[in-house]
């Protein structure tokens, strides 16, 4: 759900970020379409907060915004309980306190990896003498695990090197606020899951405030405290990893967060506490939904592929189905298997020790707290 | 696959049965071949008598050597040329960034009216300055008596007012070259240098200026060796008072009236600007190897974003208009003033009364249509051989493991640095049989023209399409060559293709060179390939400037609107160079 | 009927060429301004002598072989109106039209192209060079003899005038007084030049200039007109107060008021045609050094149309032809009768003085002592 219309007052802690109501139009018009409606999120002291969202959502050109790359057309952004930008007032970019790594990762290949690094701390005035200066450099860039390569050329970095540099140079001013551009999208898939542990046991060791951009969920469930997912310019709902995942609030979001079966239900008998009998394609299906769900309310039944049981022999209990395995994919660490039940085909994931083969009849055996309901929308 | 690998990489192989040979290799060193021919040329007739006489000597060496003329004609050159580059830095540089990194706004309008600074006759711009600002006779100075003071502020007479007007009319050729230096520019290394904390002057400073100084340098070197030949603005202002180019020096040792031209001492004076155009043309391919390794690096990025010019705006409309009225407005002006004047004159009520349309309707079509078919054919076709040519080349250089690419590369360049009036006896020298009398007569023909304009406009085309071909990753073209294409399907169905706006773009440009070039057409000309430039310029050597201008008004009436067409539906389509 | 008419024009023509010959006295050593045949006979003559059956084959031979066509390359005395004049002239005697296809071209260095085509068997750039007489002596000397020794006795004009054709193969179509250009606003009264004397003095008060390549003093300096020495002097002098280098036809340069005068200029045409037009040009042949520069039409032996060349030169040289040629270029021969060069170098004749006029014995005899002056000339004059 989107956090909506709350205006925050000026009170933040150190490094806490606070974006309210701003908006963005594509082309200079006023009246134009909008990149990013209305968006408002905060961002807690030491949180990492993830914007999520597919192409064209608008996280890119939210998280400029606050970098002051662009600048928003209406709304507040609060840093620390610095006004950053607001109708009246802007602070260009480079006086901020924030870092930034980009997904190109923008090293400058005129100069050496040192002096890269050391870039902020020579255009900032800092204070700090040439000693201070080249010690915080190379514990920049032993945070990184770049140590030893200061004299090289930037051009003679590998990929995932230069984006350690980016982010040592980013971190070596010591910001209030570190920005992501998906950092990771450029990297191959080995690296990219080490860097993805790397990043965040570094952003939980310097407690710094983060907001990362991505399109990948993996990425975002994994690293974030917090997750914003964003469709054409708004924030559609905004929750901590798992509960995102488990209960997305429509299909949008359950669609880009994880796979899913999802099934056209309608309540047709209330049971106990939040329990109710759903009419699905499949049969009848025991959920737990939300408290207000009357009879005749109808809605989507998300179900993770993970949390289909598939067995071999039918078992007692609800929610039992029966099916015929029409597809099998080993992938190494699970099976991918799509059963069908009555018209419908529905996609499992059962251990890979399971003695099935396409063909197979199986019986898919749902937990009614592990299927999610979201309202028809 | 094998065979067509190995063609890749070696394009004259020796293998079982004789020597096996690309044709694309062939292709590309017909035009080395002949480059090195008309140099060969040169050089040999710098130790001759006289063009009759073929008796060995060093002779003008030796005087040349000695003659304090010669010596200060080689200084005041260098300067000339330095402080040119520097003028057309000056204005087309800043040009350049406002249409390619600010958002100015109005692209292909600021790039159309770049474009007429290059389709202006070079000499046209200097006759506009001297009916401006001559010490004696110029508007400037007239005005400024009628003030009271005496003298006129500026000495146009001189090395560093000619290379102000020199610089402005180069100051599209550094407009083109900085503009795509610019545009290539990753816009996230800016960016990140404002998340760093820099200011703009900080950023211009520490990053963009390191980033684009190879491009800038490598424009700057290339307006230099234009420079070093300029002949139009050395001969209507210098040559009057006197001052004295490499150009102009020459041609007072060439075109006599009475005598036979003494091309022997043209030959040996051309020696030294020959090896100063080979360390020039060194120095060039050193800073462009630099240029590449910044290209490379840099990864996705946005698209180039604009920085806002807030209250500089009106600043700068401001600084492109000045340069505008002077570059283009000025000459402009003159020409359509003296169009429909019997004989120039300045302003006066007089010449109100004596304002004709005769120098219209009096010009000699017979000439100016054939002169007109000589340019057109010469601005379709030189082009394209020069292209073809640059291909080959480049095909050559960037993509065979053959030790001659390297020479091939240099000899590419060297037209450029070798001052165009000895590419052009050295032409006319060969074809007339002063040697050894070639089986086709080809002395004076248009063929011949297109052929040596096409030499002479082989630097920039591979420049261009080397640049372009660079950002192709050979995978494209392995690709093809492993589905069993032969390298000449390989270029012509792939990099073609994916190179193509590069070519239409220097095709455009090329031509409208070519239209513009005079030594060439001078040299060269005869009843069947006599251009418009010639034309121009004979009126120009015969007093007649009426129909000069009158002339010079139709074609940039014809002119304008097809370049403004091109930078409308094309423009955008800009490469990377 | 024909024939007696033009037995009575003949008659005429020749009285009065009597008559002019008779006026224009002889002028000392190089000048070859003769007079025209004294021998009374078929003077100059008109071009159209149907009654010639050399000349109708040669115009049958343009006409139909030749397709009528001549190639040119005449950069100088080929106006827009001699153009059209003389055309019209060219059809009105010999009943057709000519195709004239004219490339302006530099004469200096068209003669070494002329020359190397030649020697290499190519078809030659024009049908008629036209030359001056250092040129036409280049033609002579460097080449196994370019220029055409055409048989010119089917040519009323040029057989009675042999004055005209030097060397067998150059026939001399007009001299061109050489001399002072000046702007008529600036200079006025007292301060108009003269002579050359009166150049050095002027310069320094006024903008004097110059051509780069100190054109015709390397004439001046020859023993019987300056002598070396004066001339080298004269020049050294000039070039400390020359104001710049400007081409002959850079007159705008002086009606501009960019410079003041011009010495020596290409011609008294040249300063004519800007006169008429309403440009405050003035000129003066110097009173000491007039000199009168040949020129000449050369048909190099490999002409592509050698007939149409023929009848070009017979039709310049009659005395319509001279006449259109004076109208248009306000410059003809000497040696033709009805000459107004003539008449101008018989003015100044009368006023005492001594006109030099140059011819190919005179490039012969001098060329040498050119090729050697000329650097030495135009260095003094180059250099500030």
């Amino acid at each position: 759900m989107a956090v909506a219309g709350v205006v925050r007052s000026a009170v933040g802690g150190s490094g806490e970020l606070v974006v309210t109501e701003i908006s963005k139009a594509y082309l200079a018009r006023a009246d134009g379409p909008r990149a990013v409606e209305s968006v408002t999120f905060t961002v807690r002291e030491g949180c990492f907060y993830t914007l999520l969202g597919p192409s064209g959502c608008g996280k890119t050109t939210t998280l400029r915004c606050v970098a002051g790359l662009e600048r928003a057309d209406a709304g507040t952004i609060e840093l620390a309980g610095t006004m950053l930008s607001s109708p009246r007032v802007f602070v260009p970019p480079h006086r901020r306190d924030i870092g930034m790594v980009f997904q190109s990762y923008a090293i400058w290949p005129h100069m050496t990896v040192f002096d890269n690094a050391a870039f902020p701390l020579r255009v900032r005035r800092t204070g700090l003498s040439r000693t201070q200066m080249k010690e915080r450099v190379e514990q920049a860039l032993a945070t990184v695990q770049l140590s030893g390569f200061e004299g090289r050329n930037a051009t003679q970095l590998s990929g995932g090197q230069q984006q350690r540099l980016a982010l040592a140079r980013a971190l070596v001013q010591q910001p209030k606020l570190l920005l992501l551009d998906e950092p990771l999208s450029n990297l191959d898939a080995k690296l990219r899951e080490r860097m993805r542990t790397e990043i965040r046991d570094l952003q939980r060791r310097l407690g710094i405030t983060t907001l990362y951009v991505t399109h990948d969920q993996i990425e975002a469930l994994s690293m974030s405290d917090r997750i914003g997912v964003m469709s054409k310019g708004t924030i559609v709902q905004e929750s901590a990893p798992r509960e995102l995942y488990q209960h997305p609030a429509n299909k949008i979001v359950a669609d880009f967060v994880g796979a899913g079966n999802f099934l056209d239900a309608e309540a047709v008998d209330v049971l106990d506490g939040d329990l109710r009998r759903l009419a699905t394609p499949i049969g009848d299906v025991v959920a737990v939904c939300d408290a207000e769900t009357r009879i005749g309310a109808s809605m989507i039944l998300l179900v993770r592929p993970e949390n289909v049981r598939v067995e071999t022999s039918r078992p007692d209990g609800p929610n039992t189905y029966q099916g015929t395995v029409e597809e099998l994919v080993f992938l190494g660490e699970y099976v991918d298997c799509r059963v069908r039940v009555g018209g419908q085909l529905l996609h499992a994931r059962p251990h890979p020790t399971l003695p099935i083969t396409k063909g197979d009849t199986v019986w898919l055996v749902l937990r009614p707290d592990l299927c999610s309901v979201l309202m028809t929308s | 696959m094998a065979t067509h690998a190995t063609a890749a990489r070696r394009p004259f192989a020796l293998m079982p049965g004789g020597l096996r040979v690309d044709p694309l290799a062939i292709a590309a060193a017909i035009p080395i071949v002949l480059i090195l021919i008309l140099l060969g040329a040169v050089a040999r007739l710098s130790f001759q008598e006289t063009i009759y006489d073929d008796t060995p000597t060093v002779r003008h060496f030796a005087e040349l050597a000695t003659d304090p003329a010669a010596a200060i004609a080689l200084r005041n050159t260098a300067l000339f040329a330095v402080l040119t580059a520097f003028w057309a830095m000056v204005f087309g540089l800043p040009i350049a960034w406002l249409v390619e990194r600010s958002d100015l706004g109005k692209k292909a309008v600021v790039s159309t009216m770049m474009s007429i600074g290059v389709v202006i006759p070079g000499f046209i711009y200097a006759m506009g300055w001297i009916v401006f600002a001559h010490p004696r006779s110029g508007l400037l100075t007239k005005f400024v008596q009628s003030l009271g003071l005496e003298h006129s502020p500026i000495d146009l007479l001189t090395i560093p007012a000619m290379s102000w007007v020199e610089g402005m009319s180069l100051a599209p050729v550094v407009f083109i070259l900085t503009g795509a230096s610019l545009r290539s520019m990753d816009a996230s290394l800016e960016d990140s240098a404002q998340m760093c904390g820099a200011g703009f002057l900080t950023r211009l400073r520490a990053i963009i200026l390191p980033l684009v100084l190879p491009g800038l340098v490598g424009a700057a070197i290339y307006v230099v060796t234009i420079a070093l030949s300029s002949f139009d603005v050395p001969l209507v202002i210098g040559l009057s008072n006197r001052i004295y180019v490499f150009s102009t020096y020459l041609y007072t040792q060439v075109q006599r009236f009475e005598g036979p031209p003494a091309y022997e001492v043209a030959a040996a004076f051309s020696f030294f600007m020959v090896a100063f155009g080979v360390v020039l043309a060194w120095l060039y391919g050193r800073v462009l190897v630099r240029a590449r390794t910044f290209q490379i690096v840099t990864g996705k990025g946005y698209r180039p974003r604009l920085t806002p010019l807030g209250r500089l705006r009106s600043a700068a409309w401001l600084f492109l208009f000045a340069y505008l009225s002077l570059a283009v407005g000025l000459p402009l002006l003159v020409l359509l003033w003296t169009s429909f004047l019997p004989f120039p004159q300045l302003p006066s009520e007089r010449a109100f009364s004596l304002l004709t349309t005769r120098n219209y309707t009096e010009l000699n079509l017979p000439l100016i249509g054939r002169a007109v078919r000589s340019t057109v054919l010469l601005m379709l076709f030189s082009p394209c051989v020069a292209l073809g040519a640059a291909m080959a080349i480049s095909w050559f250089v960037l993509r065979t493991r053959s030790r001659l690419r390297f020479v091939f590369d240099f000899v590419a360049f060297l037209p450029h640095a070798v001052p165009r009036i000895v590419f052009a006896f050295g032409a006319v020298m060969l074809t007339i049989g002063t040697w050894v009398v070639l089986p086709i007569d080809v002395y004076g023909s248009l063929g011949l023209l297109v052929l040596v304009m096409a030499l002479v406009q082989l630097p920039f085309a591979t420049r261009l399409v080397n640049a372009s071909m660079i950002q192709i990753h050979s995978e494209l073209e392995e690709a093809a060559r492993t589905a069993g294409a032969t390298t000449l399907t390989v270029l012509r169905r792939v990099t073609v293709p994916l190179i193509r706006p590069a070519l239409v773009y220097g095709w455009v440009w090329l031509s409208l060179l070519a239209y513009r070039e005079l030594t060439l057409p001078t040299m060269l000309r005869s009843g069947d390939n006599i251009t418009l430039s010639a034309v121009i310029y004979d009126n120009y050597q015969t007093g007649l400037l009426g129909p000069l201008a009158a002339l010079v008004v139709l074609m940039l009436l014809v002119l304008v609107p097809l370049v403004a067409l091109y930078w409308r539906v094309g423009g955008s389509r800009r490469p990377t160079v | 009927m024909t024939q007696l008419r033009l037995t009575r024009r003949k008659l005429l023509v020749s009285g009065s060429a009597l008559a002019i010959a008779t006026a224009c006295g002889g002028t000392a050593a190089p000048t070859a301004t003769g007079t025209a045949a004294a021998t009374g006979a078929a003077a100059s003559g008109t071009a159209t002598a149907k009654t010639n059956a050399a000349l109708q084959a040669i115009i049958d031979k343009a006409k139909n072989a030749e397709g009528a066509q001549i190639t040119l390359t005449w950069a100088n005395y080929y106006g827009a109106g001699m153009a059209k004049d003389f055309l019209a002239l060219f059809s009105s005697t010999y009943g057709f039209d000519a195709k004239v296809t004219n490339t302006p071209t530099n004469m200096s260095t068209d003669a070494p192209a002329i020359i190397q085509q030649f020697k290499a068997n190519r078809p030659a750039s024009t049908d008629v060079f036209m030359c001056t007489d250092l040129l036409a002596f280049q033609l002579e000397r460097d080449g196994p003899k370019v220029g055409e020794e055409v048989d010119w006795s089917f040519s009323e004009t040029i057989a009675a005038n042999p004055k005209v054709l030097e060397h067998n193969f150059a026939v001399h179509i007009l001299d061109t007084p050489r001399g002072i250009t000046y702007n008529r606003d600036r200079l006025k009264g007292a301060d108009v030049p003269k002579s050359m004397a009166d150049v050095l003095q002027l310069s320094t008060k006024y903008a004097v200039a110059s051509t780069p390549q100190a054109s015709l003093f390397e004439t001046l300096a020859v023993p019987d007109i300056w002598g070396e020495q004066k001339t080298i002097d004269y020049v050294t002098k000039l070039s400390k107060n020359l104001k710049g280098l400007i081409q002959g036809n850079e007159l705008d340069r002086i009606s501009s008021g960019e410079f003041d005068m011009l010495a020596i200029d290409f011609g008294k045409n040249v300063a004519q045609l800007r006169t008429n037009q309403g440009q405050p040009i003035g000129w003066s042949f110097p009173s000491d050094a007039p000199v009168l520069s040949a020129i000449y039409n050369v048909i190099p032996k490999n002409a592509v149309h050698p007939n149409m060349a023929r009848l070009w030169i017979n039709l310049i040289t009659s005395r319509e032809g001279q006449q259109v040629l004076y109208k248009n270029e306000f410059v003809d021969s000497p040696r033709l009768p009805g000459s107004k060069t003539a008449e101008d170098v018989k003015a100044l004749e009368a006023q005492g003085f001594k006109v030099y006029a140059t011819n190919l014995d005179f490039a012969a005899k001098n060329q040498d002592a050119y090729a050697r002056l000329r650097p030495i000339l135009q260095k003094i004059i180059a250099t500030r």
